[in-house]
């Protein structure tokens, strides 16, 4: 039966031809103005093409010499805010691996904290559903199930999200799935099936309490553009300038009586982006983290960390993101006690770890400094010493 | 693929368009009979195949392993199907099903073409995942972990949806159209 149905989709395919200006009409959307015949160098007299080229070589000297000024990215012991900790290992040289995110995993250390993040999510869910006499399980097999009361009403799903619950109290969303093949919204009044269309126009996005409205994303019909709904109400709107790659929506959050909606290399809080509002040029992995904002944003040549409202003292030439393919799709990943990504500062690429402190204490390699209540992180090197320092010396 | 592609690749990030134009020649006809399998309609291949490049054009900075471009082309066209399938999927639906009704109302001359017609007339009855994991498995040549990695669902979902799409051809052909073979497989 194999061969039979590869033969009759081959005979398929061999029925339909690339049509002939096909390449023409991509060119046209590629490319619509005529390129360039060399302009800049053919216009410029001779004196004038040394002078440029002088400049040129001025500019080039004067960056090389900014990107390795003292302090510039450096590494070493920082200090961070309270409840949270950030560890950074040095893995390779750019100039051996050249941004080969599948070397780097190879060398990337084992992250601790998985199972106790799994852990967390779960009985961060559990506390949320507790009043509406709903709870989660692990499964006897795997994956997990929903009790209400002592009956199982959804068995045996592997994946779960958030909870999100209504500022009343008299409702909650939560999205239960099995990968693509089948989804469900529990809600207070029950389970029910979320079609695979709906899941694809939701983008896998569950709507979200914020204050006792419903809030949605939502593809709209005209193409590429996404829409957010408040209850009935159409509240924001945008549209996608780029393909992506994965979920072109990459989060929509409940915080603190806001919505927040990551997409496409800009963050909107109540439609407002991150992105204009800072000045930034993206901004991107968007997560509660520990209860608390956590974003990257590029801005200029580097990329910036933000948490809880303050901008922290890491920055990074490259955090590789919204790319193809595996792995470097997978970066940065994380969940809501922390973050990870691969970081390139100054010719290096870093495994950098950011966790929040929860009730179980703070990420194992964290360093506690009692007397100013912060959290120290020491960097690691595989290949050397570690690199410690009393918290007192540190931050920039 | 050979050097000389991740080298057109790496011409494309820098802005060159006459590399891309060789990268169309090479990939643009395997996209549109992908295009044409998944949707069973020509003129909607034909949009695939120009929204697919002018995205991968416009964001091929982004692919950071070259060697990987045949694939990560090949995931875009796929998305850009799915879309244009959610956008207007009763249509498509109808598109493909109505091909694979013509298909299966033709007169045949032998039994091998009354089987395949058959076969393209069930695959139209398929649901939109498992035609496009059919697709991509008996067409595209693709394993089922890249299929799974294509599509981001887990491997043993891709393994579930060609093996009921398997059953589904078998059981909408009749066991009587195989001859006697392998209705799975």
């Amino acid at each position: 039966m194999d061969r039979l149905i590869k033969e009759t989709l081959a005979d398929k395919a061999g029925e339909i031809e690339v049509p002939a200006g096909a390449w023409e009409q991509v060119r046209r959307q590629i490319a619509p103005l005529p390129a360039r015949p060399f302009g800049f160098r053919y216009r410029l007299g001779a004196g004038l093409e040394l002078m440029a080229a002088v400049a040129v070589l001025l500019l080039v000297v004067g960056v090389g010499l900014w990107r390795s000024a003292p302090g510039a990215g450096e590494a070493g012991i920082r200090t961070v805010p309270p409840g949270l900790t950030v560890k950074e290992t040095v893995l390779a040289a750019e100039r051996d691996v050249a941004g080969d995110l599948v070397q780097l995993r190879g060398l990337t250390p084992a992250s601790p904290p998985d199972d106790r993040t799994k852990a967390d999510r779960l009985k961060l869910a559990n506390e949320a559903l507790a009043p509406f006499g709903y709870r989660l399980a692990q499964a006897a097999g795997s994956g997990f199930d929903l009790y209400r009361g002592s009956e199982v009403v959804l068995a045996g799903f592997p994946n779960f999200g958030p909870v999100s619950v209504a500022a009343s109290g008299d409702d909650f969303v939560f999205r239960a799935f099995n990968p693509a093949e089948q989804d469900w919204l529990v809600q207070a009044g029950g389970v029910r099936e979320w079609e695979h269309a709906e899941v694809m126009r939701h983008d896998y996005q569950p709507p979200v309490y914020v204050g006792d409205d419903l809030v949605a994303v939502r593809w709209e019909d005209a193409l590429d553009t996404y829409a957010v709904w408040r209850g009935n109400e159409q509240v924001f709107t945008v549209p996608l300038t780029q393909p992506a790659f994965g979920n072109e929506v990459k989060r929509l959050v409940s915080w603190a009586g806001h919505w927040v909606l990551e997409v496409q290399g800009d963050v909107y809080v109540d439609g407002t982006s991150l992105r204009q509002q800072f000045g930034y040029d993206e901004v991107f992995e968007w997560r509660l983290v520990g209860g608390r904002p956590f974003y990257l944003f590029r801005k200029g040549p580097q990329v910036g960390v933000a948490y809880d409202g303050q901008v922290l003292p890491y920055q990074y030439e490259q955090v590789p993101h919204y790319l193809c393919c595996e792995p470097s799709q997978l970066n940065p990943i994380g969940g809501d006690s922390g973050v990870r990504f691969y970081g390139l500062r100054r010719g290096d690429w870093y495994w950098v770890e950011v966790a929040a402190v929860t009730a179980d204490g703070p990420h194992p390699n964290a360093k506690s400094d009692s007397a100013s209540d912060r959290l120290c992180v020491e960097e690691s090197r595989p290949a050397g010493p570690l690199l410690v320092a009393p918290c007192q010396e540190s931050g920039r | 693929m050979g050097l000389g592609e991740a080298e057109l690749v790496r011409r494309c990030q820098r802005g060159d368009v006459a590399a891309f134009e060789a990268l169309f020649a090479r990939y643009s006809r395997r996209v549109l009979q992908t295009a044409y399998l998944i949707t069973g309609s020509r003129s909607t291949a034909e949009d695939i195949l120009q929204e697919a490049f002018v995205q991968t054009f416009r964001s091929i900075a982004q692919l950071r392993e070259p060697q990987a471009f045949p694939g990560w082309l090949l995931r875009i066209a796929v998305r850009t199907a799915r879309r244009y399938m959610q956008q207007e999927s009763a249509m498509h639906r109808s598109a493909i099903k109505a091909a694979g009704a013509e298909a299966g109302s033709e007169p045949a001359p032998d039994n091998q073409v009354v089987v395949r017609h058959a076969i393209w007339a069930a695959v139209g009855r398929l649901s939109d995942q498992r035609r496009i994991a059919v697709v991509l498995h008996y067409f595209e040549d693709r394993p089922v972990g890249e299929i799974a990695d294509l599509l981001e669902v887990p491997e043993g979902t891709v393994k579930s949806w060609l093996y009921r799409a398997r059953s589904a051809l078998a059981a909408q052909l009749g066991q009587e159209s195989w001859g006697g073979g392998d209705a799975h497989g």
